[in-house]
């Protein structure tokens, strides 16, 4: 049955409305809901992520930067005093370089927690809540800034891995599966937890859960030389595959989802 | 435009309570906030801010559920939240922000295009007398200005919907006054909800009034009729100052002032009769504060 049929059939006889005149009421009421939305002109997500350039994203990769600057120095450091001790370059790249990445990969993750937790302890997370794009858009814009230093960082973490004649598949699995585990854990967490929690226990959390996986990566790599790295190929998807469900989530958040204040 | 609130309610987990660990900050609070200011009083803790956090959506209620135009906010998500214009009763910014950066700011979020925050942002920091520091950082200017760089924000996107907690708070006198005007021009055809513990700037700009305690909300009307509830109970008399001490367990004192000679000028709540050739007074809401919170 159409619509014209069911009115008729239903309301009108009870209500004595004819479908003429009730279509053009619910056109009118129709137009006068949209001129209410469309009266204010706004601006797009990707046009605010552009603006948020200008206010947070150079400061985010200054501070990533320098952080990275200290990664390097330190590993620089060690080599250094590896190959004073008179440790022979190959021995050490193979033992004490894969962790010393491992650790470089999480703090890469971790430095992201001071980042996130801003509008928290300077108290702009009640304001910024309240504006039109919100937590989401906002929170949004500064994980891609964060995103892009954070492939930056590792970028050249690996081309200083592989100055340093570590192999790929110990580059892999020393640098970008614990960095894949820290930052799906953390985001995971970030997520579903109070920022009060978060940026309590998050950097433990997510570190933690990098070192473990390091610590069973470790061990395949001893006992199933080959068929393992397979497993931690599907392992990294799994992980990516879980950043961007979880970026989606909060992109598709409700207005009382995520909220900084409770 | 209306906004309804319908039995809404807002508990907390609270163990440091014995017995009941839960505590009720808004306790079915039913409300229906049309045009106009609406002043919203209640002692420290009594749950304005809590209220306020609901109606703006940044806390979802407990129980219950606030409507704008009838239809449930939760539903309503981004476009609720444009109509909107919040001062938060504890002000943040981020330190590296000038005052010009911080509307900006502000303004890219609200989704405001760039020429219109342009125009805006001019025309608010001068009705706020701030151009002279719209360069400098928000960390450096004082307590006061940083209060009207607050509630610029929250006139940015010409809201339908204005909810400002303790907005008075720190301003002097002279802008005390400009922005009870700013706001009366303002509020027209649009809802402006005011938290404040400076009552005499709610009598002045509010239409209605809204008295909370312990959550609930005690009375809602008009500043005349909520005053009229203490009509003949506020009284004026003049003492010798040694008998202070027996009245004050008597009466309910709203003020006192020493005068030149020794004697006090006494402003009391209670009856004709506590004492001797005291003249009845006009109440104000400031009185009926008093009368409702007796202890604070
Ligand atoms: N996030 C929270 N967690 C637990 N309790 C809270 C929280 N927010 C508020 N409360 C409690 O709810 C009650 C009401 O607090 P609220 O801040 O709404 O009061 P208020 O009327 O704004 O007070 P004031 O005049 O001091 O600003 C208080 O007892 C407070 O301790
Ligand atoms: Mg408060």
């Amino acid at each position: 049955m159409n619509h014209k049929n069911q009115w008729n059939s239903f309301f009108a006889i009870e209500q004595q409305i004819h479908y003429s005149r009730h279509m053009q009421e619910t056109i009118k009421l129709a137009h006068s809901a949209n001129a209410m939305h469309t009266a204010r002109c706004h601006i797009p997500l990707r046009t605010m992520v552009a603006k948020q350039v200008k206010f947070f994203a150079l400061k985010i990769w200054l501070f990533q930067g320098l952080v990275l600057a200290a990664l390097c120095a330190l590993l620089f450091q060690l080599y250094s005093i590896n190959a004073a001790y008179g440790i022979d370059a190959f021995t050490w790249a193979k033992h004490s370089l894969p962790k010393s990445l491992c650790l470089c990969s999480v703090t890469v993750v971790i430095c992201a927690i001071p980042l996130l937790s801003r509008p928290t302890r300077y108290k702009m997370a009640e304001l910024e809540q309240s504006t039109y794009f919100s937590v989401r858009g906002n929170l949004l814009a500064q994980l891609l800034f964060i995103g892009t230093g954070d492939i930056g960082m590792l970028s050249v973490l690996v081309l200083l891995a592989i100055r340093l004649q570590i192999a790929g598949d110990t580059i892999f699995l020393s640098l970008i599966i614990p960095f894949l585990t820290a930052a799906a854990s953390g985001l995971m967490l970030w997520i579903r937890t109070s920022p009060s929690f978060f940026h309590k226990a998050g950097a433990i959390l997510c570190g933690l859960s990098a070192l473990f996986v390091y610590k069973i990566t470790d061990n395949s790599m001893l006992f199933l030389p080959d068929t393992a790295f397979y497993v931690w190929i599907l392992y990294a998807l799994i992980c990516i595959a879980v950043l961007y469900r979880e970026c989606k989530k909060l992109y598709c958040r409700g207005i009382f989802d995520m909220l900084l204040t409770e | 435009m209306e906004i309804t609130l319908e039995h809404v309610s807002k508990y907390f987990k609270d163990k440091a309570r014995k017995g009941s660990p839960v505590k009720k900050a808004v306790d079915d609070v039913n409300l229906h906030l049309t045009p106009g200011v609406w002043g919203l009083l209640g002692a420290n803790g009594s749950g304005k801010t809590t209220l306020m956090r609901m109606v703006c959506g940044i806390m979802k209620p407990t129980a219950g559920r606030i409507c704008y135009d009838g239809v449930d906010i939760s539903q309503l998500g981004d476009f609720y939240r444009e109509v909107i214009g919040y001062l938060p009763q504890e002000f943040g910014f981020y330190p590296e922000f000038t005052v010009q950066q911080y509307l900006e700011y502000i303004a890219a979020l609200k989704g405001i295009p760039d020429t219109q925050a342009k125009h805006k942002i001019d025309e608010l920091l001068t009705r706020l007398s701030l151009e002279d520091v719209r360069k400098k950082k928000i960390i450096k200017l004082s307590g006061g200005m940083k209060r009207r760089v607050g509630i610029g924000q929250a006139l940015l996107n010409d809201p339908e919907l204005l909810v400002l907690d303790e907005p008075t708070s720190g301003l002097d006198p002279g802008e005390r006054v400009r922005f009870r005007n700013l706001l009366s021009e303002f509020a027209q055809d649009r809802i402006v909800l005011i938290s404040t513990h400076i009552v005499p700037d709610v009598e002045y700009i509010a239409a209605r009034n809204a008295i909370m305690k312990n959550g609930t909300i005690l009375q809602t009307g008009t500043t005349q009729e909520l005053v009229s509830q203490i009509h003949g109970k506020v009284f004026q008399a003049i003492i010798p100052s040694q008998e202070l001490g027996m009245w004050e367990s008597e009466v309910q004192i709203i003020n006192l002032r020493n005068e030149e000679d020794g004697s006090v000028c006494l402003r009391y709540l209670g009856r004709p009769s506590d004492i001797p050739n005291a003249a009845p007074q006009p109440p104000c809401l400031e009185d009926l504060y008093l009368y409702l919170f007796p202890k604070s």
